[in-house]
């Protein structure tokens, strides 16, 4: 039986939770809505609503921290760290002009593999996993590269896109350790065989149009 | 997590000066300053460059378990503050092109978010050695970034006050919040988090990187405030 003074520290934890919680949306900040923000290409909260309603960034954002919770050990901050620093080198390959073909294909391919990676709960060896999550970040972060120069606040934007990456990531992980136990991650699994027939229906639009 | 009274009593000692000065600075100013110091004190809070890298600078210096050693590292932060505010404003309107390039780019934002990015990125044992750099460039870089940011007119001085008070509050802020994470989440989950938001620093200071070369927009040297003396157009006398 716990005793007091454990619920009160149980109790304590929550609290504390959820106060770290409110000081973070507190401190995000409410941009001024006579600015240009409306477009879809604007300031902060374009770039960071970004990933978030584009299916298929949020996706294989989320399959990447899922994988880098399934496989376990350093790979659980090793793939979602490496995605975001992969992908601002591919957006400045998307700013710098450089023509990358097959940019839609190649991220609606990585929703597909990332998604069986969770299903077939592959333990890849740590160097595969990083190469593979590099490949496919540079597709994600051109997508976003060639639009950046047009955004009214560029700056802002690819502060957002970052963030937003980042939180879809922690999420992602989060997801991953909550459904590594029930049913002996077979949850998880499933989840990752939804992720790949969702890529299925994102690769079949650049395919054949 | 053991409870560490001395690093509480940092805590509570540091929000009560701030909150003190604060409140004290707004309330002895003059009505016709009080906006002033009003926009000073949340300027922090609505440039989003500035205010990541000042929570990655809070969360840096969360890292300091010894209490002395972290109220060294305020005593750092909030002296590069003052110097920024007094003495890199001359040395920067002096020298025009670094000035042009300041204001141009946010390469103040950028710098402060590679730095304290790479700062959380790397093992913790490397890290205690970086708290004193990380405090002394972010403080730098705060001053530097409400300097510039100030209106251009009598009461500049109560603004650039104000902002790096409420600078040096968001840093207090996030030390304390970031400490208080430490003791709710687990010690893998929290370093991974770290991590995480290093990555975000330095791929947004990357991306904000190749965008100031890539855009090359500088303002026009009209823009730019006089130099001095030697900036003033004879052939316009009369």
């Amino acid at each position: 039986m716990k005793s007091t003074d454990d619920r009160n520290i149980g109790y304590g934890a929550v609290c504390l939770k959820v106060l770290i919680a409110s000081m973070a949306l507190c401190l995000t900040p409410m941009p001024a809505l006579a600015h240009l923000q409306d477009g879809a290409l604007g300031g902060f909260q374009s770039g960071f609503t970004h990933p978030i309603v584009g299916f298929d960034h949020l996706l294989a954002m989320l399959a990447v921290g899922i994988w880098g919770a399934q496989m376990g050990g350093r790979s659980v901050w090793t793939l979602p760290v490496t995605f975001p620093l992969i992908m601002a080198a591919g957006g400045i390959v998307g700013i710098s002009g450089f023509a990358l073909p097959h940019v839609e294909l190649g991220i609606a391919l990585s929703v597909i593999v990332l998604g069986l990676a969770i299903a077939f709960a592959w333990k890849a060896q740590e160097w595969t996993a990083l190469l593979l999550i590099a490949t496919f970040a540079v597709f994600h972060g051109y997508a976003h590269g060639i639009e950046l120069p047009q955004a009214v606040d560029p700056a802002s934007y690819s502060i957002g896109f970052v963030v937003a990456t980042g939180v879809i990531h922690v999420v992602g992980i989060g997801i991953g350790s909550l459904l590594a136990r029930p049913w002996e991650g077979q949850l998880s699994r499933c989840l990752g065989g939804l992720i790949a027939v969702s890529g299925l229906y994102f690769a079949a639009g650049p395919m054949f149009s | 997590m053991p409870l560490n009274r001395g690093l509480g009593i940092v805590y509570i000692a540091a929000a009560t000066v701030i909150c003190g000065i604060s409140i004290g600075l707004r309330l002895s100013v003059p009505i016709e300053v009080a906006h002033y110091v009003d926009n000073g004190l949340t300027l922090p809070i609505f440039r989003y460059g500035l205010l990541f890298a000042l929570i990655a600078c809070g969360v840096v210096l969360s890292g300091e378990r010894r209490p002395i050693a972290l109220i060294s590292h305020l005593a750092v932060l909030v002296t590069a503050v003052c110097f920024g505010l007094q003495k890199v404003e001359a040395i920067v309107v002096t020298y025009q092109p670094l000035l042009q390039l300041i204001i141009g780019y946010p390469v103040v934002t950028m710098a402060m978010g590679m730095t304290t990015g790479c700062a959380l990125l790397v093992p913790p044992r490397i890290r205690i050695w970086l708290f004193p750099i990380v405090a002394a460039y972010c403080g730098l870089g705060l001053g530097v970034f409400v300097v510039l940011e100030s209106p251009l007119d009598t009461y500049y001085g109560w603004f650039s006050l104000a902002g790096g008070i409420g600078g040096v509050a968001v840093v207090i802020a996030s030390i304390a919040v970031t400490d208080g994470a430490r003791r709710v989440f687990t010690k893998s989950s929290f370093a991974v988090t770290e991590r995480i938001l290093g990555s975000w620093l330095v791929a947004a200071s990357l991306l904000l990187a190749a965008l100031t070369i890539a855009l090359q927009r500088p303002l026009d040297s009209e823009q730019l405030p006089a130099a001095g003396p030697n900036n003033v157009d004879v052939s316009q006398r009369p």
